[in-house]
């Protein structure tokens, strides 16, 4: 069969009974409701219908939005709060005596068996700035600025291994297949820069999040609001650059003339991927100009280099922080980063509270300070968020999986509570929201759920958690779920 | 084949048992449990008489368009076969009824409509049987044949009303529908709640509350222990051995105490058996009024609102609490004027849905200041980012016209100062942003004038030292930053 009659035959099949029923249904239903003279907006109240104008094209929110953009720097493998912000002298004083069975009945733990030893705090605690913020020395820097930050000291989740409270974090669902809040907010409000992806992700330590990049990724909302991820290290985007010996006019003719099929095949079929797959072509193409430039950071002066302590080249959480900054500064909505390995069990010495741990607080505490100051200096602060957290806590016992003598020290996986903070984007300065129970084991006020988290950086983007939802498999879905409450306490 | 005579006697037994099944089956008694199964088919049964009204009414049209008589018999059976089987459901429905659980109202109005389309369906058949006289003019066919078509459809939204809670079938109607159709929602229409920065907490919130709860007793027809809550007079007038309001302690007002008083205490308000009990939230509401001073006068949106009131007037529909330019009635953009704008390279956004406030950004400022669209659009923009672009003293004059500016960001430019003259006047403005710029000590003049600033960015300019400390004097609400770490 030549290509004509295979075109004629392919238009053919399109143009079945079926077929032709539901776009003349469609077609005729919107002609009647135009004819009624209803607002247009009736007509693109179909969350689908406001894409066609091009995925990517800025939306407006729900409301007047507190922050435009979200820098969330996930401490993957989850920090122990209670060497970093919860500061418990009465755990100090019960370290080394056993648990009582009182506080293990009906729990279960991740690694721990029988009855373990309580662990003091493995930090000295100060009070810092006018808040009076307890933060531990191993963030000496963070301490500077601890009256930018509002701390979520009740934070508690469902999911007790990595994987799973990673997927919640992100997708509010433990399972796969969810979009993640960068997805959804990109879907949301589209992107303020066309040359840059809306959502970007940046990887540091040894290993990515435990989750993989679902953790990032679009679920069923369209790919085109999936999170990319740049590296500071080589090609910035992989696969983007043009192949060898074709020249990037050339490189132009053939996405118009992709565009072009796919414009019809998408006339033809109305599926919602052939736009995202139009706007992937064209992004990539803009973003072979705009990335490598947003993602050079030596073109920063010296000092701003050493108050983040990067090492340009190399993949460095500080580098990834100050992409961070450059990238919002360009109008990328969510930047996401990940650093990898605060699972401080005590099983070896990568990830000890007394080794690795402090690794990880020398790696990320500089940068992220800096990271406060610069962006406040631009006066960027204000409409950025910046959330810090990991996607669990650490209990106040020692896990120790040998039960030999151990000079490694750590605590298991905590679901219960859990220190997060978030600064900028209209949260309140020098704040503090929940507590735990003298030992850091158990919220006593102000509990915050995952999801309550997800609906507050919701609603500072703009957006009614409830309302920001996507048709699919017979009911509209939402990154909350049926959870979900905005923690009006902590904004501004 | 029926005849005239027949269905006028149909009428009778129709009529009379209808009203049997009005005023016999009482809807709060107990049926028994062969009258529950029957009850409990209402809803397929109820697919009957439609079934047959719509057959009838079809082959009354094909006649109307032949002009015959032929599918006359057609009509008259099905109308016939339509009212009895109509009746049945009737019956089942009032059965179904007693089983509970269904709101009230909407039974009742489900159960007239409900005997109303079995009536005039019996009346239809009168009508279209009726060789002359007044059954047989064409006025009172057609408004027999509306009751019943009309009946059926508001009837049936009813029972889907009931089976499946209110809103079910607007719910995913286009907004414009949706406007038409939609039955006001109890919990937006209980508190007036739409304009929080005008009205008061007591016109908006307390007054419906006392209305609703104590007014029975306590209002205009009647004052039960010389106490009337009706208006604010009779409120403030009131005299009794213990004050009735004491500003900001719930626990010494007697209003408050008496509505809090244990379950079967004699003096518990409103009482146990003759009047409708407080909610919960209710009593939220009211002690928030008298511990935020029970004030006649101060707006919803004036009096701080602790999460739980927040979290209850949220429930019936406060939204977002509207101040500064928000409060402001402002015209909605030319959505003309933003593509073409948009076309010219500047980034033109909505700040929010349905809201006429707009945030705009360029690099380059000719078309963004001072184009025709900067004219047409100047009243509605209210963040402008200008940061590194092109912008200078002179062309920052164009800034004036933007009356309602509140985030004005021109860091990285080469304004030395004098272009600020243009926006010191504005009256909402509250972030200015010259961080990178070129202004010096020539533009404190112009910022001291910004009162309402309350952040302002000042790194990396070449203000001195001294120009900080004057401003930080003449302008003791703005935190002024200048990159320094403190």
């Amino acid at each position: 069969m030549n290509v004509y009659d295979e075109a004629k035959l392919k238009l053919a099949h399109l143009h079945t009974r079926r077929h032709f029923l539901k776009s003349f249904s469609a077609g005729l239903g919107g002609a009647a409701l135009a004819s009624l003279g209803l607002p247009s907006y009736a007509l693109g109240a179909n969350p689908l219908g406001s894409l066609l104008g091009g995925p990517l094209s800025p939306r407006p929110p729900h409301f007047a939005p507190a922050a435009k953009h979200v820098i969330f720097l996930h401490m993957a493998g989850a920090p122990s709060q209670l060497e970093l912000f919860d500061y418990k002298p009465i755990l100090a004083k019960l370290d080394g005596q056993v648990t009582p069975p009182s506080l293990l009945e009906g729990r279960k733990f991740a690694f721990i068996q029988g009855a373990p030893k309580m662990l003091g705090p493995q930090a000295t605690f100060k009070q810092h700035g006018q808040s009076g913020a307890w933060i531990s020395d191993h963030l000496p820097y963070l301490g500077t600025v601890a009256d930018e930050i509002s701390f979520l000291k009740a934070m508690h989740t469902d999911e007790f291994n990595h994987a799973p409270a990673q997927l919640l974090m992100y997708t509010g669902n433990p399972r796969l297949g969810r979009p993640s809040l960068g997805s959804w907010a990109v879907y949301g409000l589209g992107t303020e820069n066309e040359n840059l992806p809306g959502f970007v992700v940046l990887l540091s330590g040894a290993a990515g999040p435990d989750a993989g990049s679902s953790v990032y990724g679009s679920g069923f909302l369209p790919t085109v609001f999936q999170g990319i991820q740049c590296r500071s290290q080589g090609d910035p985007v992989l696969f983007l650059s043009d192949p060898d010996g074709v020249p990037r006019d050339m490189r132009k003719a053939s996405i118009d003339a992709i565009t072009k099929i796919n414009r019809q095949q998408y006339e033809e079929t109305q599926d919602l991927e052939i736009l995202t797959r139009i706007a992937q072509y064209e992004l990539a193409f803009r973003m072979q100009m705009s990335v490598p430039e947003a993602m050079d950071i030596t073109s920063e002066p010296a000092y701003i280099q050493e108050e983040y302590g990067t090492a340009p080249g190399e993949i460095s959480f500080a580098n990834n922080c100050l992409l961070a900054r450059r990238l919002v500064e360009r109008g990328v909505r969510f930047v996401q980063l990940f650093h990898w390995g605060w699972d401080a069990h005590g099983a070896g010495k990568e990830e000890a509270l007394n080794y690795g741990f402090k690794d990880r607080c020398k790696e990320t505490d500089q940068a992220i300070t800096a990271l406060i100051v610069d962006l406040k200096r631009r006066g960027l602060l204000e409409d950025t968020l910046i959330v810090w957290g990991g996607e669990f806590g650490r209990t106040p016992m020692l896990e120790n999986r040998s039960g030999q003598d151990n000079p490694f020290v750590g605590r298991d996986h905590h679901s219960d509570a859990f220190t997060m903070w978030m600064a900028g984007g209209g949260v309140k300065r020098g704040f503090s929201y929940g507590e735990t129970d003298e030992i850091g084991y158990e919220p006593v006020s102000g509990r915050v759920h995952v999801h309550d988290l997800q609906a507050t950086i919701l609603h500072q983007l703009g957006f009614d958690h409830t309302r920001l939802t996507f048709p699919y498999q017979g009911r509209d879905f939402r990154l909350t779920d049926v959870g979900g409450r905005v923690v009006r306490e902590i904004l501004a | 084949m029926i005849s005239q005579r027949f269905s006028r006697w149909n009428l009778v037994l129709i009529t009379i048992l209808l009203v049997g099944v009005a005023f016999l089956i009482d809807p709060s008694g107990r049926s028994s449990s062969i009258f529950r199964f029957f009850g409990r088919l209402h809803p397929a049964m109820i697919h009957f008489p439609i079934v047959f009204v719509i057959v009838a009414f079809m082959g009354s049209v094909v006649n109307r368009f032949t002009k015959s008589e032929r599918w006359d018999s057609l009509v008259h059976i099905s109308l016939f076969l339509a009212c009895w089987a109509g009746l049945k459901a009737v019956f089942a429905g009032s059965w179904l009824s007693q089983t509970g659980g269904y709101p009230s109202d909407l039974i009742t109005l489900h159960k007239w409509f409900g005997i109303g389309i079995v009536w005039s369906s019996a009346f239809l058949l009168v009508v279209t049987t009726a060789g002359s006289g007044i059954f047989q003019t064409r006025m009172v066919r057609l408004v027999s044949w509306a009751a019943v078509l009309g009946g059926l459809v508001v009837g049936g939204d009813l029972g889907g009303q009931l089976t499946h809670g209110r809103g079910f079938v607007t719910q995913y109607a286009p907004a414009g529908l949706r406007l038409v159709l939609e039955h006001p929602d109890p919990m937006k229409t209980r508190f007036d709640l739409s304009t929080p920065d005008v009205t008061t907490v007591y016109d908006g919130i307390v007054s419906p509350i006392l209305m609703e709860k104590c007014s029975s007793c306590h209002g205009a027809d009647r004052g039960k222990g010389s106490l009337r809550l009706h208006t604010v007079e009779a409120i403030t007038t009131h005299e009794g051995d213990e004050p009735l309001l004491t500003a900001g302690k719930p626990e010494e007002s007697l209003l408050i105490k008496r509505i809090e008083l244990p379950e079967g205490h004699e003096d518990q308000m409103p009482p146990m058996y003759n009047a409708k009990p407080i909610s919960h939230a209710d009593v939220e509401l009211l002690k928030w009024w008298v511990s935020s001073g029970a004030s006649f006068d101060q707006t919803i949106a004036s009096v701080e609102m602790p999460t739980t009131i927040y979290t209850i007037l949220q429930a019936y529909g406060l939204g977002g609490i509207r101040t500064g330019v928000f409060a402001l009635d402002v015209a909605p953009p030319d959505t003309a004027l933003i593509a073409s704008w948009r076309q010219k390279g500047v980034s033109v956004d909505v700040l929010a849905e349905g809201e006429s406030l707009l945030s705009v950004r360029c690099t380059v400022v000719q078309d963004c200041i001072w184009g025709p669209e900067a004219d047409g659009l100047a009243a509605n923009v209210t963040w402008i980012d200008l940061r590194n672009s092109d912008l200078t003293d002179e062309s920052m004059a164009g800034l004036g016209r933007f009356p309602l500016l509140t985030r004005v960001n021109v860091a990285g430019t080469a304004i030395s100062g004098s272009g600020l003259a243009a926006i010191s006047g504005h009256e909402y403005l509250d972030y200015l942003n010259l961080y990178g710029s070129m202004v010096d000590d020539n533009a404190l003049q112009h910022i001291e004038l910004m009162k309402k600033l309350t952040s302002l960015y000042l790194w990396q300019t070449k203000v001195s030292e001294e120009g900080i400390a004057r401003l930080r004097s003449a302008l003791p609400q703005t935190e002024i930053d200048t990159g320094d770490a403190k």
